[in-house]
């Protein structure tokens, strides 16, 4: 008997560090199939790369910092090309030492020299304000780079964090000719120094890429990486069900939630990137609107929890909004906030003057069906108030030139506000006091005095603190001059299937993939 | 003849010419500056009005616009068909990345649609009045009345999702994987050929049953011939030249019908592309695709009038 207990207790702890050891072993292997809606602009011309060309280069080129885990609340980066960075100078000069034993696709070594010429390549090409002010880009060894710049750049490392990829110089040189052809080729072809590496690219229907052997965080855990381009959000959602894909990343919301619901799928909602909201154009001295008690009248007269609880088709992920900062922001104010208070609106419209209201028109852009909806809520909302409002459907080319060169006088405008973590960037954009006619974020809003000084002093900032002092105080007195009406904190969404693990999309950033830890287990 | 076929030829440029002029002012009408259209948050601080101004030279769009047509059209002649605003790349490029898919997809709609058509319009004249006529009419009237949109997504998910037996979207070229591309072409052919095909059945049955009251359909019957041939060489030809002009059309519609399709079964053919570069304001890729569309429905409208020769020796061509 005795005999017989101890073989069981050998055998059960056999089996257990036996069954323990194969939970915890990645499989390696397979392509993982991602629907996306959108095709990708650019894929190897960093200089041109802008919005949804980005997130294709995840996989194959790489920065020399990404935003980390704790970013929003401790604006953290991780090295990915260099291993540390420094600051001098009044943050005018920027040291980099870089990650040593990385090579390119095509072989060739990633140096100091590689990271000077993109530089260069970036001033060529003239499409940064932070490299068009650059004095020199200083290689001080084999792997030490430095960026030296006429003024501080306090908010550097949000753009190397997030548009400042690097290609291999020998491929780019080698591509052609002319400067000309040497971009044609770079822009479809890229090559970098990331996990994975492209093999074709069809407009309209798929981008590939191989895993990347010889990657310096060691061998991918993926063969392969295949983006389908599915513009149609039930197709897609039908493709996950019938097991055509393991991942949908731009999903629409609504799929998204159908998704979550079903079994087989996990969804993930990336707060605090595109938070949305009503803007007023108050920059024309003579408007109604220029008057703080119409701007203040209007966002009181706003229900936003009806809307909200309207839009947001029953779901808890969409956080109301009364203010910019999110709430382990320096500048957050947790008192801050006017509430929808009809009277109070009233008042203030009587107290402007105003208490037979004006009309108005509120411009949506046409292909998001929220902000439509949002504008017949505030449609009926602001005629208690007696303002009249108008809508009109615009469409996405209209949308953004009156973004960046504004819109109508008197008028409300909704847009989506594309949010980093790293407040101080997104204050120095939308509360940008340039001339008439220079495009900027949300251009006619208004821009009093007090405003403009200190979105002065937040540029000229010269440490960490002078320049988070400065974004506190020019956060706040944005919210005093009630610049904008912030509704809701509406989150990017995917979804994956359960198979698919350490997939860290949108877990706390849409600028972020480290597509070499994703593993799919065996389904 | 050819003097017709030339004549017509000549005509189809003007057309071209006037639709690509239509059609380049009307992009422009559009509001909105399709240089930000693809721009992100990251991308503003880089912007500046002489950024801007030289982007919109380089590309001509600071030129009066019909010295811009002027160009283009010069440029056109000589291969150069300009460059996509979104995707960067040669016009030329794309569209020959795009336009087999669809000429892929449409011919298969537009094979299926006619044969099975006229064979259901056939089968309904020649059986008037019995079962087969009742069922024949039947299919041709839900055939045309069914949205398609509405139909592709109830397609995809009995035979996609539930039995798994087609690919729910997306598409492989033939050369690639016949099998494969053949299972992932089913569904999208099936609902861009539908309306067609009930077009055709209820045009055939209408036109045959004109036919077959003839004096000569009923000399051949009265010599004894066999059913078969009074029905497919005496009847069918001489009564497929209003069928053969609405199939003409149906080319068209095939294009406007690949608009949803191919969003709908992620198929990266022209109407997609077009849509696509419409949203966009991509001009000089709506002005290429339409271009080429335009060139196919005036050529194959070319063919139809030549064809009726064929069906009725007694048409001249002066």
């Amino acid at each position: 008997m005795k005999r017989f207990i101890m073989a069981l207790v050998i055998t059960v702890l056999v089996a257990s560090i036996f069954l323990g050891g194969c939970g915890d072993k990645k499989t390696t292997g397979g392509t993982l199939r991602m629907i996306t809606p959108m095709d990708p602009t650019v894929l190897g011309y960093p200089p041109q790369s802008a919005g949804r060309a980005t997130y294709f280069q995840y996989c194959c080129l790489e920065r020399l910092a990404i935003y980390a885990p704790d970013v929003w609340e401790n604006q953290d980066y991780q090295g990915i090309l260099a291993t540390s960075w420094e600051h001098s100078n009044g943050m005018r000069t920027w040291t980099f030492h870089l990650r040593e034993g990385v090579t390119f696709h095509d072989g060739t070594p990633w140096n100091a020299e590689a990271a000077k010429w993109m530089a260069d390549l970036w001033v060529l090409e003239g499409t940064s304000s932070t490299f068009n002010d650059m004095i020199s880009a200083d290689v001080l060894d084999e792997y030490t780079i430095q960026y030296n710049f006429n003024d501080p750049k306090n908010t550097f490392m949000v753009e190397v964090a997030t548009g400042i990829y690097f290609i291999s110089p020998t491929a780019y040189e080698a591509a052609g000719a002319t400067q000309e052809e040497r971009k044609a080729w770079a822009l479809q072809n890229p090559v970098g120094t990331g996990p994975f590496k492209l093999v074709d690219a069809v407009l309209g229907d798929h981008v590939s890429f191989e895993r990347y052997d010889d990657y310096w965080g060691g061998k991918p855990l993926l063969e392969g990486i295949n983006y389908i381009i599915v513009p149609d959000a039930t197709t897609s959602k039908n493709m996950m069900i019938a097991g055509e894909a393991d991942m949908y990343v731009f999903s629409e919301f609504k799929e998204t939630l159908e998704l979550e619901a079903m079994d087989g799928f996990y969804a993930r909602y990336c707060k605090h990137h595109t938070p949305e909201g009503i803007w007023p154009a108050a920059l024309d001295p003579d408007s109604y609107m220029y008057d703080l008690r119409v701007r203040e009248a209007i966002e009181y007269a706003i229900d936003r929890e009806t809307i909200i609880d309207a839009i947001s088709l029953g779901s808890d992920e969409i956080e109301i909004m009364y203010q910019a900062p999110i709430p382990s922001d320096p500048a957050y104010r947790p008192d801050f906030g006017r509430h929808y208070d009809l009277q109070k609106a009233k008042d203030l419209m009587a107290a402007a003057g105003l208490e037979n209201g004006f009309e108005t028109t509120i411009y949506v852009r046409s292909i998001t069906g929220r902000w439509a909806d949002m504008a017949l809520y505030v449609q009926s909302m602001l005629a208690e108030i007696n303002i009249t409002v108008n809508i009109e459907m615009i469409n996405p080319g209209q949308y953004m030139t009156y973004l960046l060169f504004g819109w109508p006088a008197d008028t409300l405008f909704i847009s989506g506000i594309p949010n980093e973590p790293i407040p101080e960037f997104v204050a120095a954009r939308d509360y940008n006091c340039s001339p008439p006619q220079v495009p900027k974020w949300n251009h006619s809003t208004v821009q009093t005095p007090e405003m403009c000084a200190l979105h002065d002093a937040l540029g000229l900032a010269d440490t960490p603190e002078k320049a988070e002092q400065a974004y506190v105080a020019l956060s706040n007195q944005a919210m005093d001059d009630a610049v904008g009406i912030y509704m809701m904190d509406w989150p990017d969404t995917a979804v994956f299937a359960d198979y698919v693990m350490d997939c860290d999309w949108i877990a706390y950033s849409t600028k972020v993939w480290n597509a070499n830890t994703t593993w799919m287990e065996e389904h | 003849m050819i003097t017709y076929i030339v004549r017509r030829l000549i005509q189809a440029v003007f057309i071209l010419l006037i639709l690509t002029f239509i059609v380049f002012g009307a992009v422009r009408l559009l509001p909105g500056d399709p240089l930000l259209m693809f721009l992100n948050a990251t991308d503003i601080d880089a912007l500046s009005p002489e950024a801007l101004d030289q982007a919109r030279h380089e590309l001509g769009l600071d030129r009066n616009l019909v010295v811009q047509y002027g160009i283009w059209l010069g440029d056109i002649f000589q291969g150069d068909w300009g460059k996509s605003l979104h995707f960067k790349a040669d016009v030329l490029q794309i569209i020959g990345q795009r336009m087999p898919v669809t000429i892929h997809l449409g011919a298969l709609a537009f094979f299926f649609s006619s044969v099975i058509g006229i064979s259901l319009g056939v089968i309904a004249a020649v059986r008037r009045g019995r079962w087969a006529d009742t069922v024949a009419t039947l299919m041709a009237n839900t055939a045309i009345t069914i949205p398609i949109f509405w139909l592709g997504i109830i397609m995809m998910l009995v035979f996609s999702v539930k039995l798994h037996w087609l690919p729910v979207a997306g598409y492989t070229p033939m050369n690639v994987d016949f099998w494969l591309s053949t299972r992932k072409l089913i569904m999208p052919v099936i609902c861009l050929m539908i309306g067609s095909l009930g077009a055709v059945a209820r045009l055939t049955r209408t036109s045959m049953l004109e036919v077959i009251r003839q004096d000569y359909i009923r000399t051949a019957w009265s010599k004894g011939l066999r059913e078969r041939t009074i029905v497919i060489k005496h009847a069918l030809k001489n009564s497929l030249i209003p069928v053969v002009t609405v199939m003409g059309l149906q080319v068209r519609f095939i294009f406007g019908g690949a608009v949803l399709i191919e969003k709908v079964f992620a198929v990266p053919g022209m109407g997609r592309l077009l849509v696509e570069a419409v949203d966009g304001s991509d001009y000089p890729v709506i002005q290429g695709a339409v271009l080429v569309i335009g060139i196919i429905v005036v050529l194959t409208n070319l063919i139809v009038d030549i064809s009726y020769g064929w069906f009725d020796p007694r048409v001249r061509y002066e």
